[in-house]
């Protein structure tokens, strides 16, 4: 019995302990970032630098998102040294963003740049910043709201439009063809669709066998595409509404000798080798570096209180093997 | 006659549940020329290679009385490691596969120590280990995927190599399950806890050895993911668990300890295997697959309570 007891004494402390050390840790952190702006604002006196510009990713896991926050990291590290950045990741959880919207309103940021979780839920974001007098910058994905500062994204709708027509030019106007989506109703699937809508799925001669949700994964669209392979033995593309999900029906393909034509959207590393390698047929880039770019400096003359448009549009390009050297290393 | 009644309701009794599965697979097979294709079952059982080993694992942990939240997240945490090693060096495929089967081995250790000794309700152990596995798996990779490289590694994951490593572990739990002493250390903790320890059963170490060996089942089968799909990504794996569950619990696995079968638990996870490929097959949207999967597991488990209650 008191072995026991003291047992479970010394899992208490250690418990404890970690948690001591946990918290200091962010303490040292949080010194530090507070630290770096006050002695930026006093030589600076609020010019460009000493901004202060939290980021609310949506997720830092899947392939993209993590190209965005880490460009808008590295963009604002060589262009705006002196300004601070809280990048924060809500790990794919609604709840989890709107918590860290409060952290950075508690922080007393001077903007946000707010990559949405979701368009309806991560709308509560423009109010809770709004309340604290604080300019959103929505980057990537839009809300459906409108009262942000400004929107700085590509139109999914072209993403879709570009797969559509690539894909009908090389089935030669004529073939079945399926289609990997999204997690349904986000405003990247729609759109995407709709752009797919607006060109391959009106050709007479195209035939969409199959449209199913792989929730943007890999492994859910691996096992779909295998189901589809044994049903439609004359599929002659895949057309993917993101890269993750592309790799997935790839692997599929290739582990059943089945030659197919796939294209996904996002232009992620390994479906970039892939296309070098002959194996994808073709990816359209959502321009990472260029959202990053662009929605810091909109971000930052917004927090200087300058005008800014209301939508910034960064196009998307189509990859194939012919393209495919000049962005496998950028 | 009232013998071969009685045979009949022993078989509804004993065979309840491998009678959905018949039914669904007659249904299907009259409806979809594909699902007669063997292709298809081999897909089906590759498919439910990665579920199907956690389910296992799954088992014993019900069996003991216990619950496993952590599995999920461990096939994550699995992946991870292993993608860390392979793409530092491709060639190190073997040191990648026990480095992940023993991280996912120690968070299982961990849930054990906490359920057994420190008396933790094992949802609530597992609950919170499932966040530290995740929060773990985010923190290792710094949140990126791993991209695969390696030739070797992406073998496990082909033709028909899960299968077979799915079938052996199925092979080795069962008798362990029916024929050693520990399956029936594990029978006999799941179904009276106080009288085990008071019949000179280990119960505690019984318990941490069942949690390890769900932690273990886990990191193999993040490792056959991670080699199917060529990446090892931290946010993969979410909701497994359930699936899994799922499995034991429609194989006839107690939630309360004591009753279970591997045999049980590879019907459970084909009936979901087959679900997820007949509804693919059948072209039923993405929305209704939802609805319907939950309604099949829902009807196959009162089946399978109400032919066991008939003969009682």
């Amino acid at each position: 019995m008191r072995v026991k007891k003291l047992l479970s004494t010394i899992v208490a402390c250690t418990l404890m302990l970690s948690l001591v050390a946990c918290s200091s840790g962010k303490n040292e952190n949080a010194s530090q970032n507070e630290g770096n702006p006050t002695q930026e604002a006093s030589t600076d006196n609020g010019s460009e630098g000493g901004v202060k510009i939290g980021v609310l990713m949506k997720t830092m896991s899947d392939t993209y998102s993590n190209k965005l926050g880490t460009a808008i990291q590295s963009y604002v590290e060589t262009q705006y040294p002196d300004a601070t950045l809280y990048l924060l990741d809500g790990q794919a959880d609604i709840a989890k963003q709107i918590s860290q919207a409060e952290d950075l309103i508690a922080k007393k940021v001077n903007v946000i740049i707010l990559n949405p979780q979701d368009a309806d839920g991560s709308a509560q974001v423009l109010d809770l910043a709004a309340s604290a007098n604080i300019p959103v910058v929505e980057v990537n994905t839009e809300t459906t709201r409108t009262d942000y500062a400004s929107f700085v994204g590509s139109e999914d709708v072209e993403a879709g439009e570009i797969m559509g027509k690539y894909v009908t030019e090389q089935l030669g106007g004529s073939g079945k063809i399926a289609i990997l989506e999204g997690e349904m109703g986000q405003s990247a699937q729609i759109k995407r669709y709709e752009g797919l809508e607006n060109t391959i799925l009106k050709e007479a001669g195209i035939e969409c066998v199959a449209t199913l949700s792989a929730s943007w994964s890999r492994s859910t669209a691996m096992s779909t595409t295998e189901d589809w392979l044994g049903k439609y033995k004359d599929l002659k593309a895949i057309i993917c509404e993101n890269d993750d999900m592309a790799m997935g029906a790839l692997q599929a393909c290739e582990s059943q000798n089945r030659e197919m034509i796939i294209i996904g959207t996002d232009a992620i590393p390994d479906a970039l080798q892939a296309i070098k390698d002959g194996r994808l047929s073709a990816t359209v880039l959502q321009d990472a570096a260029g959202q990053a770019s662009t929605s810091v400096d909109v971000a930052v003359k917004v927090a200087n209180g300058e005008e800014v448009d209301s939508r910034y549009k960064v196009d998307f390009q189509l990859i194939t093997s012919e393209n495919v050297d000049q962005y496998i290393n950028q | 006659m009232k013998i071969k009644k009685l045979n009949g309701m022993e078989f509804a009794k004993k065979y309840g549940i491998l009678i959905v599965l018949i039914i669904m697979w007659i249904i299907m097979l009259s409806v979809s020329p594909t699902f007669r294709t063997t292709d298809n079952a081999v897909n089906i059982l590759r498919q439910v290679s990665v579920n199907g080993i956690i389910a296992i694992g799954m088992t014993f942990v019900i069996m003991t009385g216990g619950i496993d939240l952590t599995v999920g997240s461990l096939i994550a945490v699995s992946g991870v490691v292993a993608g860390s090693i392979l793409v530092a060096n491709p060639d190190n495929v073997i040191l990648a596969i026990i480095a992940a089967i023993i991280v996912c081995g120690f968070f299982g250790a961990i849930n054990g120590f906490f359920v057994a000794y420190m008396r933790v309700p094992a949802f609530v152990a597992t609950l919170a280990g499932m966040t530290i596995a995740r929060g773990f798996a985010y923190v290792y990779s710094d949140g990126k995927p791993y991209t695969l490289a390696s030739e070797n590694f992406s073998l496990i994951g082909k033709g028909s190599v899960p299968i077979i490593i799915f079938l052996i572990i199925a092979l080795i739990s069962h008798i362990i399950l029916s024929k050693m002493k520990f399956g029936r250390y594990i029978y006999a903790t799941g179904g009276n806890l106080k009288a085990a320890s008071a019949s000179g059963v280990k119960v505690k170490a019984i318990l941490l050895k069942v949690y390890i060996l769900g932690g273990v089942l886990a990191g193999i089968a993040g490792i056959v993911l991670a080699s199917r799909t060529n990446s090892g990504q931290p946010a993969v794996g979410t909701g497994y668990e359930t699936d899994a569950i799922a499995a034991a619990v429609i194989g006839g696995t107690s939630m309360t300890g004591g009753v279970g079968t591997i045999g049980g638990t590879l019907i459970g996870i084909l009936i979901i295997g087959t679900l997820n490929n007949g509804l693919n097959l059948l072209d039923v949207s993405s929305y209704y697959q939802q609805i319907i999967k939950g309604l099949i597991i829902l009807g196959a488990v009162c089946f399978d309570i109400h032919s066991k209650g008939s003969s009682r």
